[in-house]
């Protein structure tokens, strides 16, 4: 027979005094994004220290580069990252052309800007779709699948693939887009604008998602600059740091858009509300943007002549832009001789977010270990390379 | 780019060693060079003083310098270890270049001044095999802790097995491709 002081003593829970458990979380695991694996030392449900290992997705894309000509990479930097293709092209043609003095015709740069902000919202979409699934809403996350996918049929007819677009081409883009093209975008952002309202208030008004997220992975803003963070993770920490505003490119200094700062709405400035938070913001300010583009865009040649065989002068460059997992860096070198780079390094946002996790793991719940890293946006892909 | 050419002319003026030099000057990226002895120096100063007040590390890339021979062999002439760091006030950014010896090239870390410098690091180390001294982990990152050479040398050569595995086969389509 069980006594009341039996009971007592099950529910007593008694701490692990130094006897950490170690426990694997990933690589294959529904909240890891792609194939991302950390070390768990746990006490009781506390992780006391955490390490993370990546390279799973190592394709040595900066390999690869150094034995193709400057044209034949830009389908790989697709793959940098699969979510926001046109983003990684865009940063890659940038990087070659500022060297090379190209020059790029209006339209074409209007229309690499539209297929940007598509993306950008696309990439942000998929951003607060799994995040809400990671903390236990999966009905949104198939919301921002079905927008995302009248963004997938945009860019089909603007690039002629879904994803892996492959669309930027030096000196201008591959492709004209059909007359329809921007009347169809006119509607979808109209559409779009009245679903993120009730997408957001399906979200911002649930308990269970805020208490999730609500002060949890709290970075301030010395820290996340510390830790690299670039993007948004880095604006929900306070900074208003975005390269399209200080180093702007393209026409983005022409555009009228503000900058979305994370100010502790909820809880405290630099939680992963915050980082939500800022990327729904993020996503009407690149409806902003799209309205004006079409607003201005005109007919005209679509790409410039360029030389049969592009070689660039001997010496480095660091040219950066802004993707939507922050900034997108080519470090590019050539040896002033051969129509293949030096060395292409490349440097982004996601591999950045990363190194903050040891640290701030430490003294997590577990299910705040989920939280905070899907708060992150890190595609794999991009943290491998 | 806003890299930042007086800022970087300042940084020279103010190194105790006058060895360092701009490279690149009337690029869109001016490079300070540097010694290796020097960087801790440098960087504790661009980190530090409010003057620069870098406190944002951009990247840290590494490559190795070799030049093809008339015969087509390589000569190998080391490796360069570049810094890209922006200011946390204004966003102007500098770029600091450290060029390493071929055998044993090695330099001080900077990962008790940057919390992201050690990942960055980690990568240079796994795939050029350059050390960082006084490192507080410096691991492979990208490949397998048990892998052999560093991919990203010019004189890299694949190992030919891997844990009993082969790492190419040979492709029997070959014979009829077309020249």
């Amino acid at each position: 027979m069980i006594t009341e002081n039996d009971l007592q003593s099950r529910v007593e829970i008694t701490p692990i005094n130094g006897s950490e458990i170690e426990i694997n979380m990933g690589p294959h695991h529904p909240s890891t994004h792609g194939v991302i694996r950390f070390i768990l030392f746990l006490d009781g449900e506390i992780v006391v220290r955490a390490v993370a290992d990546v390279g799973y997705l190592h394709r040595s894309i900066e390999k690869i580069a150094e034995n193709l000509p400057y044209p034949m990479f830009m389908p790989y930097t697709d793959r940098v990252d699969y979510v926001a293709a046109i983003n990684c092209n865009l940063g890659y043609a940038l990087a070659v052309e500022s060297l090379a003095g190209l020059e790029v015709p209006e339209r074409a740069t209007w229309l690499r800007m539209i297929g940007a902000e598509l993306n950008r919202i696309n990439s942000h979409l998929i951003a607060v779709g799994a995040l809400a699934m990671d903390v236990g809403a999966t009905t949104p996350f198939v919301h921002a699948i079905r927008e995302r996918e009248y963004i997938l049929d945009l860019l089909e007819i603007l690039t002629g693939t879904r994803m892996n677009n492959n669309y930027v081409r030096f000196g201008g883009v591959c492709q004209d887009v059909p007359e329809d093209f921007f009347k169809k975008t006119e509607k979808f952002l109209d559409h779009f604008v009245l679903f993120l309202g009730e997408f957001n208030r399906l979200l911002t008004t649930n308990k269970i998602f805020l208490e999730r997220l609500i002060n949890v992975g709290i970075l301030t803003g010395d820290q996340a600059l510390g830790f690299s963070f670039s993007g948004p993770n880095l604006r929900a920490s306070g900074v208003g740091h975005d390269l399209r505003r200080i180093d702007p490119y393209c026409f983005y200094s022409d555009m009228e858009f503000s900058v979305p700062v994370g100010s502790g709405v909820k809880g405290t400035t630099g939680d992963s509300f915050d980082r939500f938070i800022v990327r729904i913001d993020e996503m009407l300010e690149s409806v902003k943007i799209l309205r004006q583009i079409m607003s201005k865009i005109k007919e005209g040649p679509i790409q410039s002549k360029i030389p049969r065989k592009i070689v660039l002068p001997a010496g480095e460059s660091y040219h950066r832009s802004e993707a939507p997992r922050g900034e997108l860096g080519f470090h590019i070198v050539s040896d002033g001789k051969s129509n293949m780079p030096y060395r292409i390094k490349i440097r982004t946002g996601s591999f950045a977010a990363m190194t903050s996790l040891s640290e701030l793991f430490k003294g997590m719940m577990v299910a705040d270990v989920v939280a905070y890293f899907a708060s992150l946006d890190v595609v794999a892909p991009e943290v491998d390379r | 780019m806003n890299f930042a050419l007086p800022l970087l002319e300042k940084l020279k003026q103010e190194m105790t060693s006058k060895t360092s030099e701009i490279i690149q000057a009337d690029s869109k990226m001016p490079i300070l060079k540097i010694e290796a002895k020097d960087i801790r120096e440098a960087v504790k100063k661009l980190h530090d003083d409010p003057a620069f007040d870098m406190k944002y590390l951009n990247c840290i890339s590494g490559l190795h310098l070799t030049q093809t021979k008339e015969d087509g062999t390589l000569d190998l002439l080391g490796f360069e270890v570049l810094y890209v760091f922006s200011s946390a006030r204004d966003f102007s950014t500098i770029a600091v270049r450290v060029d390493l010896p071929e055998k044993n090239p090695a330099i001080d870390t900077i990962d008790d001044l940057y919390g992201s410098a050690n990942w960055f690091e980690r990568e240079v180390y796994d795939l050029l095999g350059v050390n960082f001294i006084n490192s507080s982990d410096l691991r492979r990152i990208m490949l397998p802790q048990d892998w052999e050479g560093h991919p990203l040398r010019k004189d890299y050569k694949e190992q030919a097995s891997y844990n009993g595995m082969p790492t190419t086969r040979p492709n029997e389509m070959e014979s009829i491709r077309i020249e």
